[in-house]
């Protein structure tokens, strides 16, 4: 097709959205809705009943529901599947790199697309859309707000997710029919040019397009939630009395709003260079460099976007099996502002061997050293909780602990990393990839578990297994703590990153390398019947788990620690069995689950 | 059903056994360590600091594994206990 055909179908295609647009604003009058009351805090009785009312049934109320409770079950949906693709990249890279050579897949390429699809995946598909999903549920409970200060934005920053994976995994979809898309995106997540630009493959052009929507849907999260935190809280939580998960998520949300629009203007000018023959990131322009800092700028905010709300649900629900509050409230306020603060100030410790100015490096390794401080301060007050408490270990104790004893890992493993002749032996071979998994994996997944498990009650109003729990718990520490162990050791014996296979090693001690390579495989294995376990034991409890019929299924008033959400939800049974009379079954919604909120 | 507590058990208990348990990864690591290093190009001899120099072997290096993490955090954890002694209710 000639350059005019091309032309004139975008034109066309351009046409046709901005037709679509017209077509909304003339198919509804949008003003005359009103969001509907969250059922949050003091609205109960009439107010919820009058909810239900206004709720369609089935799959219609999920696609329009402006419902902060809803809209949270909707993120955490999602990030389920995610999960899912992600886990099953990283399994089938695992078990191609159980032998030197190449066995499994098809060529190199197809695994360097794998690892690309995970990394991207993970971050962006599965940790941030988890976070927003505890904030966007359990937020406007916390601090009692009716909802979101904004409910439809918030239903239209969820909206945009599932394009932005549908085409962040098109290459996958779509390779098979055309020649001229070879796999997916073989950028890896961090997307350096020169090779981003180089690749041919139409797939990184996608990939680009649907990261950039993933991109403005956290940013109009973040606007919506520090708005909410801001202006909707209710008439007795002022800021002295803030729980701590709403602090963590005010200040990801802060760090959201500098790094993410960062990322979309790098991600455009990626796109122009690809498409349109701009310089940006070419030698002869802006250089390679460039990107990395751009990138970078981005990408360190990022992991503490991903960490922060994951220790505010740790320093939330620790306490409350330890039978004792959060020792030090405040200081894990303020480390939580110090690193909020400090994260923009370190990313250059990813770009310590490109050769930039030795001085800069300096600079940057002591901030990068000075962060850990705060990460320190809080495990200090998570241990120090710990010591004088009596615990109940449960299971959503059990993954707080487990976070606690490998964020100490990933931490440290990290602060070696920081300095500069260390990194330089260190960067780019596995020991980094084992020392931000067991922060990813080790850490916020398991806090993300704790949060799933703690609060299981209260979404779904249905009791887990405990005994598969406890196997869910021990297989994710066990097979975590062999994968990521064996990693760094990989890293020891100077193993690099992103490689398919290992044959022809001559340098090294190649059975140590062999040998822990299998041992990490075989933790992914674990890894994977423990999340396999998890899911059935999540979808069966939710189906036909036991009933909870009591406000406080925890017991946390013994300690005097029951706190707003489980307040709301006792109110809530209670007008349950005041209004239908303990009816016997709920209408399923869509996917065989029983509606799990405002049931009443 | 109503209650869901398992039976308490002693904080203290607790996060001592984290702390043998990460000392006793120390200790593997270094023993892993130890068998990886001298198989590298150019590796050293001897490795430590200061007066303490000594073979890279998988023992020695276990060892000075286990010392260093046992150092760094008992003293931290020392410190804990003695914070958290003065300041019961903070
Ligand atoms: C305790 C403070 C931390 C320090 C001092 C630290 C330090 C570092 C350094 C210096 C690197 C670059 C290594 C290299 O490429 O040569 C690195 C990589 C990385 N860190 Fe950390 N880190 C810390 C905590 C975290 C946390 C909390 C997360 C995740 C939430 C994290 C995630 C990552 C990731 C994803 C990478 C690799 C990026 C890549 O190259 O693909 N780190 N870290
Ligand atoms: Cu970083």
């Amino acid at each position: 097709m000639a350059i005019e055909g091309q032309i004139a179908l975008t034109v066309l295609m351009g046409a046709l959205l901005v037709g679509v647009a017209v077509w909304l604003t003339r198919l509804e009058d949008w003003r005359s809705y009103t969001p509907l009351a969250g059922g949050a805090g003091g609205a109960i009785g009439d107010e919820s009943a009058h909810v239900h009312e206004e709720k369609p049934a089935g799959i219609i109320r999920w696609l329009t529901t402006v419902d902060h409770k809803d809209i949270g079950i909707l993120y955490g949906t999602y990030a389920l599947i995610a999960f899912v693709w992600g886990g099953l990249a990283a399994v089938l890279m695992r078990a191609e790199l159980a032998t030197a050579s190449l066995s499994l897949l098809n060529n190199t390429q197809v695994y360097n697309a794998l690892l690309t699809s995970h990394g991207i995946t993970m971050l962006f598909l599965f940790g941030t859309p988890i976070l927003a999903a505890f904030s966007n549920y359990f937020i406007p409970l916390l601090i009692d707000a009716d909802d979101m200060a904004f409910p439809r934005i918030n239903a239209i920053a969820f909206w945009l997710l599932p394009p932005g994976a549908i085409l962040i995994w098109a290459g996958f979809f779509v390779a098979p029919f055309t020649e001229a898309m070879t796999t997916g995106a073989a950028t890896s997540w961090t997307m350096y040019p020169p090779l981003s630009v180089e690749q041919t493959n139409p797939s990184v052009d996608l990939m680009l397009l649907g990261l950039h929507l993933t991109g403005v849907s956290a940013t109009m999260g973040a606007i919506n939630f520090i708005a909410t935190i801001f202006s909707e809280r209710g008439e007795d939580v002022g800021w002295s009395n803030l729980d701590i998960f709403s602090w963590t998520v005010l200040t990801q949300s802060g760090l959201i709003l500098f790094a993410f629009p960062l990322l979309g203007s790098a991600i455009i000018m990626l796109l122009l260079d690809r498409n349109f023959s701009t310089v940006f990131f070419a030698a002869e322009g802006g250089g390679t460099i460039l990107w990395q800092h751009l990138f970078w700028f981005f990408g360190h905010p990022e992991v503490y976007i991903l960490v922060l709300p994951p220790m505010g649900i740790v320093s939330y629900v620790l306490p409350k099996f330890s039978g004792r509050k959060l020792f030090g409230f405040k200081f894990v306020v303020y480390s939580t502002l110090a690193i909020g603060v400090l994260s923009f100030g370190v990313w250059a410790h990813h770009m310590f061997t490109t050769g930039i100015d030795p001085r800069l490096r300096a600079s940057f390794m002591a901030v990068s050293l000075a962060i850990a401080i705060p990460s320190a301060v809080k495990t200090f007050n998570w241990i120090t909780t710990l010591w004088n408490g009596s615990l109940r270990l449960n299971t959503p104790m059990l993954f707080c602990i487990g976070f606690i004893s490998n964020f100490i890992i990933g931490g440290v493993t990290g602060v070696f990393l920081a300095a500069i002749p260390i990194d330089l032996v260190l960067h780019d071979t596995y020991y980094v990839v084992g020392h931000f998994h067991y922060v990813v994996m080790g850490a916020i997944a398991f806090a993300g578990f704790a949060g799933i498990y703690y609060w299981y009650p209260m979404y779904t109003g249905r009791m887990y297994q405990r005994t598969l729990a406890k196997w869910h718990f021990w297989l994710s520490m066990i097979g975590t703590n062999l994968t990521f162990f064996a990693m760094i050791i990989l890293g020891y014996a100077g193993f690099t990153r992103r490689y398919a296979t290992y044959d022809g090693l001559t340098v090294g001690p190649v059975e140590v390398i062999t040998a822990m390579h299998q041992a990490a495989t075989l933790g992914a294995f674990l890894l994977l019947i423990g999340q396999i376990i998890w899911v059935w034991n999540m979808v069966s409890s939710w189906i036909d788990g036991p009933k909870v019929e009591d406000g406080d299924p925890w017991n946390l008033a013994e300690t005097n620690m029951k706190s707003r959400e489980w307040a709301w939800f006792e109110r809530k049974l209670d007008t349950t069995i005041a209004t239908d009379g303990g009816a016997e079954e709920e209408p399923l919604a869509d996917g065989g689950e029983p509606t799990e909120s405002d049931e009443s | 059903m109503s209650t869901l507590s398992s039976r308490a058990i002693s904080g203290r208990r607790a996060v001592l056994v984290i702390y043998a348990t990460i000392v006793a990864l120390a200790a593997l690591f270094g023993a892993l360590v130890g068998l990886v290093l001298p198989g590298k190009e150019n590796a050293p001899e001897m490795a430590g600091f200061g007066p303490f120099v000594f073979e890279i072997t998988p023992l020695n290096f276990a060892v000075y594994g286990a010392v260093n993490v046992g150092l760094l955090l008992g003293v931290l954890l020392l410190l804990m206990a003695a914070v958290s002694k003065k300041y019961p209710n903070a």
